[in-house]
């Protein structure tokens, strides 16, 4: 079937990350009780920039969307027209363990400054699967689900192919985690320090 | 195999009977809507079966809400599109008297407790990706990856059409048992109250080869408090003798998962 961890290796794999994210101040911090199989999950927050054109009108009037526009303007101190400011937006990161699978999930959620999430639509498109071609196979790749541990909505990277995906580095990676999340992470803006292949490669 | 197909076709015949009354913040007007009645399928999911709902409470909101996206909350509480409508049900059978009062919204949208339907295929990919699960806990993921694509599309036709023969001719495959004439792991999940649902490997079978029961099940969920554990699903309490595997192959939902609400 593939490359599995059990919940055990899970936490080994994750802990020597977690060493490596304390070392270079990456921010990611544990959650949840390691005591308990699958009831814990690394968790790492970031700003980032997204166009303006991500902004989601639909659930506001367009008067309240102009309201904004301006007050991004007066906070970013910029010379450049309203229009074409980025918009900062909070994603936060959930790495966890799917007991069914037997792979690590990445959850994830993004907020616009007001606290409205963004759309899925949106996601889709940084994550590239808006292209004509991919379009039948995003609900399969990236949809929003219930989050396990918090019962909350959150964006998931389906974990059906991990697997799968992890038994091409049987042989080469020493920590499946880490292989994995830099694969997959930065389709949806997550990017690994190169520090941490370190804790991949056989070589050093 | 799920062969007793009276229990089977019982289990796809549930239905809840359910009053949809439109929020009363909402009516834009004078003359408030006359409620909705429907008996829904207790294996269905509401956003599948309140097409006419909607439509019946359109008319009377505000035409800037016409398309808007429309959410159902029961006594306050906002209720999860994503759990069968016989779960939700279940999870609320204290509080409830029928018919089941059932609030429909098309403002404040809760994005912080309910996952966005924007279509039914927000629906086929939660339902899919749920039987895609359960059959990695049941058979490795092997019946599902040798399915075709028409096979997926069936399943998710007959569960979306109510129709029990076209349905079940995919999903006994998803039923098979092999050799050993079990599952590898049981596709369950647990809920009780609020809390986070349970989700654990759990084998059909003991150590010694005997197939669990219902209450060797919940031994090894809640130890010593087993024997004051009380499990509903589809509205009725299993004996505590019932084998664990023959659960799974006949009370289970179509997403082939037994959800088992639990109460002390």
């Amino acid at each position: 079937m593939g490359w599995t961890i059990s919940w055990e290796e899970f936490v080994s794999y994750t802990a020597d990350f977690m060493t490596v994210s304390e070392e270079i101040c990456d921010g990611w911090v544990w959650q949840g009780d390691k005591e308990r199989s699958g009831s814990a999950y690394i968790v790492k927050k970031i700003q980032l920039q997204m166009p303006a054109d991500t902004y989601d009108c639909k659930q506001e009037t367009n008067e309240n969307c102009d309201d904004l526009s301006v007050v991004e303007f007066e906070e970013s101190h910029s010379v450049a027209v309203a229009e074409s400011a980025d918009l900062e937006c909070t994603w936060e990161y959930h790495v966890l363990y799917s007991i069914s699978y037997a792979t690590p999930v990445l959850y994830f959620n993004a907020f616009y400054r007001d606290g409205r999430l963004l759309p899925l639509e949106v996601i889709w498109k940084r994550h590239g699967t808006e292209t004509e071609a991919l379009q039948h196979m995003r609900w399969e790749a990236l949809s929003q689900q219930e989050h396990p541990i918090l019962r909350r909505p959150f964006y998931q990277l389906h974990p059906c192919k991990t697997a799968e995906f992890l038994s091409h580095h049987l042989g080469s990676s020493l920590n499946p985690v880490v292989t994995w999340l830099s694969s997959i992470g930065r389709t949806v803006g997550l990017h690994l320090d190169n520090e941490y292949s370190k804790l991949v490669n056989k070589n050093v | 195999m799920a062969n007793d197909r009276e229990v089977l076709r019982e289990i796809w015949d549930g239905r809840v009977p359910v009053c949809f009354q439109l929020d009363s913040s909402e009516v834009n007007g004078l003359q408030a809507p006359d409620p909705y009645y429907l008996m829904v399928p207790r294996l269905s999911y509401f956003p599948l079966v309140t097409d006419k709902v909607r439509r019946h409470f359109q008319r009377y909101i505000h035409p800037d809400k016409h398309d808007a996206e429309m959410w159902v909350d029961f006594n306050g509480q906002p209720l999860k599109w994503h759990y069968p409508i016989g779960v939700l049900f279940d999870l609320h059978i204290p509080e409830i008297s029928l018919p089941w009062c059932l609030t429909i919204h098309f403002d404040k949208f809760p994005e912080a407790e309910l996952l966005h339907c924007s279509s039914r295929e927000a629906v086929e990919s939660y339902f899919m990706s749920c039987i895609k699960e359960a059959d990695v806990l049941k058979h490795r993921s092997q019946v599902v990856s040798n399915m075709q694509k028409k096979d997926h599309n069936q399943l998710w036709l007959g569960l979306q059409n109510d129709k029990f023969d076209q349905f079940w001719a995919v999903n006994r495959k998803l039923m098979e048992v092999g050799s050993d004439e079990t599952f590898k792991y049981i596709p369950f999940r647990l809920y009780q109250g609020d809390e986070p649902f349970i989700q654990r490997l759990v084998k059909p079978v003991t150590e010694e080869g005997q197939r669990k029961t219902l209450f060797q099940f919940l031994q090894e969920i809640y130890a010593e408090n087993a024997s004051k554990v009380k499990v509903t699903t589809h509205g009725v309490e299993p004996p505590s003798d019932t084998p664990l595997q023959w659960m799974s192959e006949h009370l289970s939902y179509p997403d082939n998962f037994l959800h088992l609400c639990v109460a002390f």
